[in-house]
């Protein structure tokens, strides 16, 4: 009788320096921005987009890149380093363009575009 | 932004907490995957949903199936909360005194810890980030429907709302109403319709449809 929901297996462990930011043992978002970069990882992954482990992998360098010496205990920094390390997934697996990226975001940024949805 | 240090802009882990910056980023990335038919919002909503409900174990779900589909396992659930849910075997750790509230078409409970955080672990997991956070538990208390409706959920004037202020002793489950259409379902596909919010009270179960969404 542990039947688990079936979305939650989906989302793939990860531990060491690569675990999700906890506080008391509880997964913390401290911004809706990190979710949506949440989701959208686990997202793709799900639907095939990606191997895990090849966001993975980019997750450990933007890590090692950022704070060497550090386990991220940080929300905020993790998930800067999951976007990084995502942006450059999907920029390599040609499902975007670095240039869009770029437009797009300067789009949010000054206001010519407010809603995602 | 991707190759490190590629950009004036951007000096690595310098910049990681400039949030108008990372914010644009990320919708940026969302509006073009969405835009593209890579992911859609609402699948990014459901997983974000799954994670922030998978912390723990959601006995309190199979509490509230039972008592949807066994009128005498609901009777004793009202009569000694505590009990019932013994029954199931879950005992421990801050689930002594366990009260069920029964929402209807006319009653809503919704509970809080005004005080501090208790929360009942065992039926519910670990509590979320915002039941513990100081403005939803003075305001839940002050203007319980306006807080409800900054969790989507809009009761109809008639509906009276209650709202229990649990402690270390007293412990409350909100028992949802069923949803419509879930006649011939299974005490355990009954379970997966039964959030965490629902048994709070900040919530209603989820409908098939919703619950199948999230599979």
């Amino acid at each position: 009788m542990t039947t688990c929901p079936t979305t939650t297996t989906a989302i793939p462990e990860m531990d060491g320096a690569l675990a999700y930011p906890r506080s008391n043992g509880e997964p913390v978002f401290a911004a809706p921005w990190q979710s949506r970069a949440f989701g959208m990882v686990v997202d793709l992954h799900k639907s095939g987009r990606f191997p895990w482990d090849e966001f993975k992998e980019r997750l450990i360098q933007e890590i090692r890149a950022g704070r060497p010496t550090d386990v991220p205990t940080d929300a905020s920094e993790y998930y800067y380093q999951w976007v990084q390390a995502f942006s450059r997934l999907l920029v390599e697996t040609g499902l975007l363009r670095e240039s869009e990226i770029a437009a797009r975001e300067q789009e949010f940024q000054n206001g010519v575009r407010q809603e995602v949805y | 932004m991707f190759e490190p240090h590629s950009h004036s802009d951007n000096h690595g882990h310098h910049t990681w907490n400039e949030p108008s910056k990372i914010e644009a980023r990320v919708r940026a990335l969302e509006s073009l995957l969405v835009e593209k038919g890579v992911t859609t919002h609402d699948s990014i909503d459901t997983l974000v949903a799954a994670f922030e409900n998978d912390l723990g174990p959601m006995h309190g779900a199979k509490v509230v199936a039972k008592a949807w589909t066994d009128p005498a396992y609901r009777k004793r659930l009202a009569e000694d909360g505590t009990s019932a849910i013994a029954e199931l075997g879950y005992r421990g750790l801050q689930t002594e005194h366990v009260k069920a509230l029964f929402n209807s078409d006319t009653d809503h409970h919704v509970w809080v810890c005004t005080l501090c955080s208790c929360f009942p672990w065992t039926l519910l997991g670990i509590p979320p980030v915002w039941f513990k956070s100081a403005p939803f538990r003075a305001k839940v208390v002050s203007h319980p429907r306006s807080v409800l409706k900054e969790f989507g959920l809009v009761l109809p004037d008639n509906v009276k709302v209650h709202v229990w202020d649990t402690s270390a002793e007293q412990r409350y489950l909100v028992v949802p109403q069923r949803p419509a259409g879930t006649e011939g379902m299974s005490e355990e596909e009954l379970a997966r319709l039964v959030t965490r919010d629902a048994m709070i009270g900040v919530g209603l179960a989820l409908t098939p449809a919703q619950a199948g969404g999230a599979s």
